[in-house]
């Protein structure tokens, strides 16, 4: 049991260690690498190396060249057997007026090891909440919103993709 | 005793200094191999022409025997009563109506004068005389709805007419766009090269925009889709356009469809 401990012991060092020196910015660049294939961009950002995190502020979002919003701050938490990526302050851009438009107060991405291929996403906002998954592998979103009175005054903005479920909360599939 | 902790104490500190040395040369390594700058948007201004756009002006119809002062948006406009438009035909070449006048039925060109009034437009479902400084119109007695359908059996030269009640009704309602139309964005070498149309449904207002299924929508009003940015300005500005021209893709030869929304 002592030895039990001592081996967690180490892991928990090791890890902490890991977090600590990982170069953030670099792995960060890195993942913009791979999003913008999928033609995301965070653009104009400022990045911060914490001692565990990584500290991003006011990045503009560009999705498919149009500026969808900016966000005011995200803090990626790379640690490695779990990552977690909280974002604060959405609003969206002037560019989607006339669309869909809306400000989120916070959203959430978790991604641990234990399933490789799935990215859990939490949102709140004015558009009510949102609960879902993103699956890496099968390229698919979906979500599950529970609607607020803006969300549904502007639903015929949106696309096939939300449909209307018993329960008075709304789906969102999509595959990309 | 106490030599014996501090030589423990030594040891671990040691093994720790060691996993860190480790970890960071690990770390040191991996960094060649990551990016060392981000991605960063390149904005440049695209300006907005759907506004501009006169398919009159692509005509030539337009600068070569008209007095600008007359064609003035200013001029009041009267109702002509003794003259009764039966029919307007608008193409690329020319454009002319049909006016009853009386007993008899003349077919009066545009910019062709007429008892005095000179014919100066040639709208869906009306014309504009212009006499002595005033402008005069006559209106098409046929319900607004019928003569797009006119418009459709024409050749694919001819301009084709969309009302704004129709466009609204999409722009209103998106998902109305998609239950029509599905198009998918056709992307080579990482560049959007347009949209291809894979489904339309044959009695929505987008079959009879002469669209068909495995056209790819290339550009509008002479401007290629670059980025989604472009298409997105034309939906936000279909609401303000009165000309659009859609450039298209078909068996390998490019077309242009021409619309007037009125």
């Amino acid at each position: 049991m002592k030895k039990l401990a001592t081996i967690l012991m180490y892991c928990l060092v090791i890890l902490v260690v890991v977090v600590v020196l990982s170069p953030k910015r670099y792995l960060y660049n890195f993942v913009q690498h791979v999003i913008v294939q999928e033609n995301i961009i965070l653009s104009h950002e400022l990045t911060k190396d914490q001692l565990i995190s990584l500290e991003v502020s006011h990045a503009d979002i560009y999705v498919k060249d149009i500026l969808i919003g900016a966000l005011n701050k995200m803090t990626v938490y790379p640690f490695m057997i779990f990552n977690q990526v909280t974002c604060e302050g959405f609003a969206s851009s002037k560019e989607i007026e006339g669309l869909f438009s809306t400000s989120i107060d916070k959203v959430s991405l978790f991604h641990w090891i234990g399933q490789p291929y799935q990215i859990a996403i939490k949102a709140q906002g004015d558009f009510g909440l949102a609960d879902g998954f993103i699956h890496v592998r099968d390229r698919k979103i979906y979500l599950k919103i529970v609607p607020s009175e803006k969300f549904i005054a502007q639903i015929n903005k949106l696309d096939n993709s939300i449909k209307k479920s018993e329960g008075g909360f709304y789906t969102y599939e999509y595959s990309y | 005793m106490n030599i014996a902790i501090k030589q423990n104490g030594v040891n671990l500190f040691l093994k720790i200094a060691i996993v860190v040395v480790i970890i960071k040369i690990a770390w040191i390594a991996a960094s060649f191999f990551l990016p060392k700058n981000g991605i960063d948007k390149i904005s440049f201004e695209t300006k907005n022409f759907y506004d501009k756009y006169r398919v009159s002006k692509a005509f030539g119809l337009i600068g070569s025997a008209v007095d600008v002062s007359l064609s003035s948006d200013s001029l009041p406009i009267y109702k002509l009563d003794n003259m009764k438009l039966q029919g307007v035909y608008i193409s690329k070449e020319q454009s002319f109506i049909a006016v009853r006048d009386g007993e008899s039925t003349e077919i009066i060109s545009k910019k062709e004068v007429f008892k005095g009034y000179l014919l100066d437009e040639v709208l869906p479902l009306k014309a504009i005389f212009i006499k002595d400084g005033a402008k005069y119109e006559i209106s098409l007695e046929e319900e607004p709805a019928k003569q797009p359908a006119k418009a459709d059996v024409m050749g694919d030269d001819v301009v084709r007419f969309v009302s704004k009640p129709q466009i609204q009704k999409y722009t209103q309602d998106v998902r109305n766009i998609w239950k029509s139309i599905s198009i998918d964005e056709l992307v080579e070498q990482g560049k959007l090269e347009g949209f291809r149309v894979t489904k339309i449904d044959p009695s929505s207002v987008f079959g009879k925009l002469g669209l068909q299924v495995g056209d790819v929508i290339v550009g509008a009003n002479n401007k290629r889709f670059v980025s989604y940015s472009d298409v997105l300005n034309l939906y936000k500005e279909i609401n303000n356009i009165d000309n659009l021209k859609l450039t298209f893709i078909r068996d390998k030869q490019e077309k242009e469809l021409e619309y007037e929304i009125y």
